[in-house]
């Protein structure tokens, strides 16, 4: 019997995390700071697939973040060569992202380590094409859903069941994300002053097309006779703005939908609170991190009900929910959205969803994974 | 030994300091750290920040074992340099300036001729330090080891006609074994008929104080533990003060050091140019069969070229192309260039290297200069404060050091046997005797973990690095202060 707490050795494979943009690079770096803070991690291999963007953030001490990993395919499979030649031990290996189900699982058996992996959102919705990682997927000791939702959508598919699944929300920097006065340099940027303004953000991609842009611009017509003023911020940048852009011009709305285009993490609270209500009604979200971080700076939000923003929400107690079908719903939200506007306060059930507790679920989890067979839970 | 005197202007808190002088010795038997520090009513309050952890602390950490002089584990704060002086006022502070150094008085042997000693003279150098550090007020007691430099230490302490208190850690996992330090340190202490006991302890005790250990530790080490035990066990005798056989090594050439440089020296003068090749080299045998060649090994070309990289070679923990598995890239470069370790190993011994010193007198002075001041001397510090315990060391004195520097830079300079030689009569020292190094059965402790490979001082590291990790905050738990 070992008396001594054991030490853990983490290798992750992720898709991006640090120069990353979007919901799933930051979950990827809120997790790799939960492991740095966990006790029982000595260290933890981090190989990206991409950096797609430079960053100065401060890796955190016990983080090797693997840059060479991220040039290419080439390149990442050298480096993962490189760590399964390389004797030191494995306890745990992390895939970020089902499409490295392959080599994480590779990575595990030659260090005879544990397999995790993350599920995320519509990645892990549907079966799989490649067979492979389908059939791997029942080879993964441990997965780690950011929703219920998700994890619901997942073992519909797949062959796994309940007891291997634990829910690990993402969470949002209380400190970073706060109340703020509308910064007049931003609402100048954008054409927003004395407006009232309803924001979504979001990658644009024509292929997903589930964030719920088209749903929103479909009611401005309906929404301005109500509101005067009213602008739509969209926040975010991809293939399918042109479509967007097209789509307001031919609604007659193309004064009232302002693109922001992307902008980087530290401009994001400050843009959150340009608005008086956010709106997204998706229909694809595994979670829904802007969600919360909308929350955080205590702008009333409205979401989905038919996807992971339902959990993101509380189930209500954080925002509204509508359903993204129903535009009249959408319509009635926004505008009982907009009414309760009151500055400066946030839900204090946001907490919830904090960094700490984020980390806490994480050194939990932790600890389940190195002592036992039973069961994993974590919410 | 070591001073902190701070006149002030009142009495009040609030008086505000007008000058502070720190004087320490040369290789501080205290040592003492200065940076971001807020002075206020005498009292040193340290500020530091954990999320900025300086990069070359940890590079130096993995790279020897400790954080290496002049950095410390948290950035902003520097140790203040060994044998130095400073002055302070306020809104002001000259430069640290020295007033000994260990370089110094090597070279200085040779612009003052070196010389052999006469019969008994090392012995009367060594009673005078003994003498002047058994003075107390308290019975001072001895670490009694089977090795050569605590039973001289018991010998002539003897011979000064103290009452003798001796304490020896041993390890229930030994008993019966040659590793096994009691019995010879038993015959000794039954010689010279002092009071005696024996402590042993097992893993079960080991367990038990292993987080006291972590938390007593002041900076991330790899040694320590022994001291720590040996000093536990003599306060539980009541002892407040012990001497301590550290720096015998350093001064009569006890390490394999001494030996293996000038061996790797010599075997790497007969090759070709090193650099850029033995670089490729090392590349490549580690490239090949990293599990199969030891990474000190693959290194062997790259750091014999010179005696900065050998003495490198022969004490790092990991060698700097080893690193990049351990610490994050951007971290690591920022690290090593604050380092330079090479370039400061040899900057150490660079007035030695224009005198033309001998090796031994280079390699003793690099033995002195780094591991005993980084490594040996910070850990006596910690570990026996942690039981508030004085651990003095004789063998580090500045007088004794003055007086032998010149014999230690001759061409004979004194060995172990002349050490031994100088507890006779009342002492035979066999050869038996000679270096058995002080061994602890922890790294066994440690290795002896359901499915693990034997994990050994590296393994250790992480373990001590790990630790540090979850420390709370330095506001809250202060680094011991040279003026509280």
């Amino acid at each position: 019997m070992d008396r001594k707490p054991l030490s853990l050795n983490v290798q992750m494979l992720l898709t991006d995390g640090f120069g990353g943009f979007g919901g799933i690079a930051k979950f990827n770096r809120d997790f790799l700071e939960a492991l740095d803070s966990c006790p029982l991690v000595e260290r933890v291999h981090a190989l990206p697939r991409l950096i797609p963007d430079r960053f100065d953030d401060v890796i955190p001490e016990s983080i090797v973040y693997d840059r060479a990993a991220a040039r290419g395919k080439t390149a990442f499979l050298r480096r993962l060569l490189a760590h399964a030649r390389n004797d030191d031990r494995v306890d745990i290996v992390v895939c970020g992202h089902l499409n490295l189900l392959p080599a994480a699982w590779l990575c595990a058996r030659r260090h005879g380590a544990r397999l995790a992996a993350v599920i995320h959102g519509i990645d892990a919705w549907s079966s799989r094409t490649f067979g492979l990682t389908q059939r791997l997927t029942e080879r993964v000791d441990a997965y780690i859903a950011v929703s219920q939702h998700t994890a619901g959508k997942f073992m519909s598919w797949s062959r796994v069941t309940t007891d291997r699944i634990v829910i690990l929300p993402n969470c949002v920097d209380l400190n970073r994300f706060r109340p703020q006065d509308r910064d007049p340099g931003l609402a100048e940027r954008y054409g927003l002053r004395s407006s009232k303004v309803i924001m979504t953000v979001g990658r644009l991609a024509s292929r997903e097309r589930y964030k719920g842009f088209d749903e929103v611009i479909d009611i401005l017509p309906r929404l301005s006779t109500q509101v005067p003023r009213l602008k739509y911020l969209i926040v975010g940048d991809g293939s399918d703005r042109p479509r967007l852009e097209a789509k307001a011009r031919s609604l007659g709305v193309s004064e009232q939908v302002v693109f922001a285009g992307r902008i980087s993490e530290a401009e994001k609270s400050a843009h959150y609170n340009l608005a008086d209500a956010y709106v997204m009604p998706s229909s694809g979200e595994g979670f829904g991190i802007v969600l919360i971080e909308a929350a955080a700076c205590g702008v009333p939000v409205v979401g989905s009900c038919v996807d992971g923003s339902r959990e993101a929400l509380l189930g209500g107690r954080l925002g509204r929910l509508v359903d993204p079908n129903r535009p009249g719903e959408l319509v009635d939200a926004i505008l009982a959205a907009l009414r309760a506007r009151g500055r400066s306060r946030r839900n204090a059930e946001i907490e919830v969803f904090s960094s700490d507790n984020f980390k806490r679920r994480v050194a939990s989890w932790i600890g389940q994974m190195v002592h036992a067979a039973d069961p994993l839970r974590l919410c | 030994m070591h001073i902190v005197e701070i006149p002030r202007d009142g009495e009040g808190l609030a008086a505000p300091m007008t000058q502070m002088r720190m004087w320490l010795d040369a290789r501080r038997i205290e040592p003492a750290t200065f940076g971001m520090s807020l002075i206020a009513g005498g009292t040193i309050f340290r500020l530091a920040f954990r999320d900025r952890r300086d990069a070359a602390a940890l590079a130096g950490f993995y790279l020897w074992g400790h954080v290496p002089e002049p950095f410390s584990w948290w950035t902003g704060i520097r140790m203040f340099p060994a044998g130095h002086v400073q002055r302070v006022g306020v809104g002001r502070a000259s430069a640290p300036r020295p007033f000994a150094t260990i370089q110094d008085s090597y070279a200085g042997s040779y612009v003052g001729g070196s010389r052999q000693l006469e019969p008994g003279e090392l012995r009367g150098m060594l009673l005078d330090s003994i003498s002047h550090h058994l003075v107390a007020d308290v019975p001072v007691g001895i670490f009694l080891s089977a090795g050569i430099d605590s039973n001289v230490i018991a010998a002539l302490a003897a011979k000064l006609g103290t009452r003798l208190r001796t304490v020896t850690l041993a390890f229930k996992e030994y008993a019966g074994t040659p590793a096994d330090e009691a019995p010879l340190a038993e015959a000794t202490a039954r010689t010279l008929k002092t009071e005696h006991v024996t402590v042993r302890i097992d893993r079960d005790e080991f367990d038990a104080v292993v987080d006291d250990f972590f938390d007593c530790m002041d900076q991330p080490t790899i040694d320590g533990l022994n001291t720590y035990l040996v000093s536990r066990a003599a306060a539980q005798q009541g002892l407040k003060v012990a001497l301590s056989g550290l720096g015998g090594d350093e001064l009569f050439g006890g390490y394999p050091s001494f030996r293996q440089i000038p061996r790797l020296l010599r075997w790497a003068g007969g090759l070709p140019s090193h650099s850029a090749l033995s670089r490729s080299v090392q590349r490549a045998l580690r490239l090949v069969a990293p599990s199969i060649v030891p990474p000190k090994l693959a290194g062997l070309l790259a750091y014999s070229g010179d005696i900065a990289g050998a003495y490198l070679l022969r004490r790092a923990l990991y060698l700097e192309d080893e690193l990049e598995g351990l610490l994050d890239e951007t971290r690591l470069r920022d690290g090593l260039e604050k380092l330079a370790t090479v370039g400061a190993i040899a900057e150490s011994i660079a007035g030695l290297q224009r005198a033309d010193a001998t090796m031994h007198a280079k390699i003793s002075a690099l033995e002195c200069g780094w591991y005993m001041r980084n490594q040996l001397l910070r850990d006596a510090d910690w570990a026996g404060m942690a039981h508030g315990l004085e651990v003095r060391v004789p063998y580090v004195d500045l007088a004794l050091f003055e007086r032998l520097a010149p014999v230690i830079g001759s061409s004979a300079p004194p060995s172990k046997q002349d050490l031994a030689a100088c507890a006779e009569p009342a002492l035979r020292i066999s050869s038996e005797r000679a270096k058995t190094g002080f061994t602890t059965p922890v790294r066994a402790w440690l290795a002896r973990r359901p499915g693990r490979r034997p994990r050994g001082l590296r393994g250790w590291a992480a373990e001590v690095h790990r630790r540090f990790r979850s420390l709370p905050r330095p506001e809250a738990r202060d680094l011991p202060s040279a003026a509280a």
